[in-house]
């Protein structure tokens, strides 16, 4: 360690060679859990061990020393992890419930629809639901409204042409 | 075998900043590097404020003598910072106990000495007066050697910078409330630990705060 503080390239290589083994294998048990590369923490643990060089005392064994680097580079690695997987499930999508989707889509039709019927007039809209909801006949819906059959399918086709026409202008507003 | 030697790139990367350094003198001698502050600081508050007017009631043990190992105490604890900036020398928590309740205990015992020796109170209708005085100041004059202690852990490598910061802010107030205690002729412990006591408090967190910001250069 002091040839590798005198800035002997030799130095460092037996300071790796010494403490690697060690260091890797109590990387390797801390690691289990997360599955990080265990190389990466090593190496980045010798950058840091190389950093802080000046920071070992010759006459103090180095293990304690160097064991401490590692754990703080560990405990760094760990915490990056942890907020890393945080901000993921963060921005994960909630997987949808096709229920819900189905339910949401039929309320948005609905609403659409409800739109689409105020945009006509009230005696188009009369014939239009009188037969395509509630299912009369036209000859029903004369008699009812007290108009002639055919004046009653002509306002309900008035009444699905205004109809289409105004979902046509929705949908072109949604895109 | 293949992880003995090492990898390219980082041997590469070691090599390409390599250079000799200059170990770190041990934490007893580096701590002792905030003693001219602190003795600068003493006189200052002499030279500014001037001595309290029952020193001679009090008598120089007590108050000169309790006030330097105060001072003592405060290294102490900074010493004890700077080690804790060392990695693989980091304080046990018995330690870290004894730092910090043994710098509360020790205040408590020298206020109730210097209590016993000679009671004056803070005169009435000017308790919030003293109270902000002798809390903003010491806080004050604390942050000079905050900042130098955080400079000396600065050049080591904290793995608890938080706490480096805790124990040099503790310490620092410390060694000032040495000093203003030599001028603040209020002994009643309803004043000291108030004001005192809150000023070396805020310290300490002042400390950490500075600690955590800027005690490690990564």
């Amino acid at each position: 360690m002091m040839r590798y503080q005198a800035g002997e390239i030799e130095g460092f290589e037996r300071v790796y060679m010494g403490l690697a083994p060690r260091l890797r294998a109590w990387l390797a048990r801390q690691r289990l859990d997360l599955g990080a590369d265990v190389d990466d923490l090593l190496q980045e643990t010798f950058l840091q061990i190389h950093r802080s060089r000046h920071t070992y005392s010759p006459e103090r064994p180095v293990a304690p020393w160097a064991y401490a680097i590692a754990r703080h580079v560990y405990l760094m690695d760990r915490r990056s992890r942890t907020r890393k997987q945080a901000h993921e499930l963060h921005d994960q999508v909630e997987p949808r419930d096709p229920a819900a989707d189905r339910v949401e889509r039929a309320i948005e039709a609905r609403e659409r629809v409800g739109r689409g019927l105020a945009a006509t007039t009230v005696r188009r809209r009369a014939s239009l639901v009188l037969h395509h909801v509630w299912g009369f006949s036209f000859r029903e819906i004369g008699r009812l409204l007290r108009i002639r059959p055919d004046a009653a399918k002509r306002r309900a086709s008035r009444g699905v042409h205004d109809l289409r026409q105004e979902l046509t202008e929705d949908e072109e507003k949604l895109r | 075998m293949i992880h003995n030697s090492p990898p390219s790139r980082l041997r590469a990367a070691v090599e390409a900043d390599l250079s000799p350094v200059t170990p770190l003198g041990p934490a007893w001698r580096r701590s002792a590097l905030v003693l001219p502050g602190g003795l600068l600081l003493m006189a200052g508050i002499h030279l500014a404020f001037g001595l309290r007017f029952d020193a001679d009631q009090i008598g120089s043990a007590a108050l000169w003598g309790l006030s330097a190992l105060q001072i003592a105490a405060g290294l102490l604890v900074l010493g004890g910072a700077l080690r804790e900036s060392v990695p693989g020398d980091s304080l046990p928590r018995s330690a870290l106990l004894a730092a910090f309740g043994g710098l509360g205990l020790w205040m408590f015992a020298v206020t109730w000495l210097t209590w016993l020796r000679s009671p004056t109170e803070v005169p009435a209708g000017s308790e919030s007066l003293y109270r902000a005085w002798c809390m903003v100041w010491p806080l004050g004059l604390s942050l000079p050697l905050i900042a130098l202690g955080i400079y000396l852990a600065r050049q080591a490598f904290a793995l608890r910078p938080y706490l480096v910061g805790a124990l040099i802010g503790a310490g620092s107030g410390a060694i000032v409330d040495a000093g203003w205690r030599t001028y603040c002729e209020v002994s009643a412990p309803g004043h000291v630990l108030e004001a005192h006591a809150t000023a070396l408090v805020a310290a300490t967190v002042a400390g950490a705060l500075a600690g955590a910001l800027f005690a490690r250069r990564d």
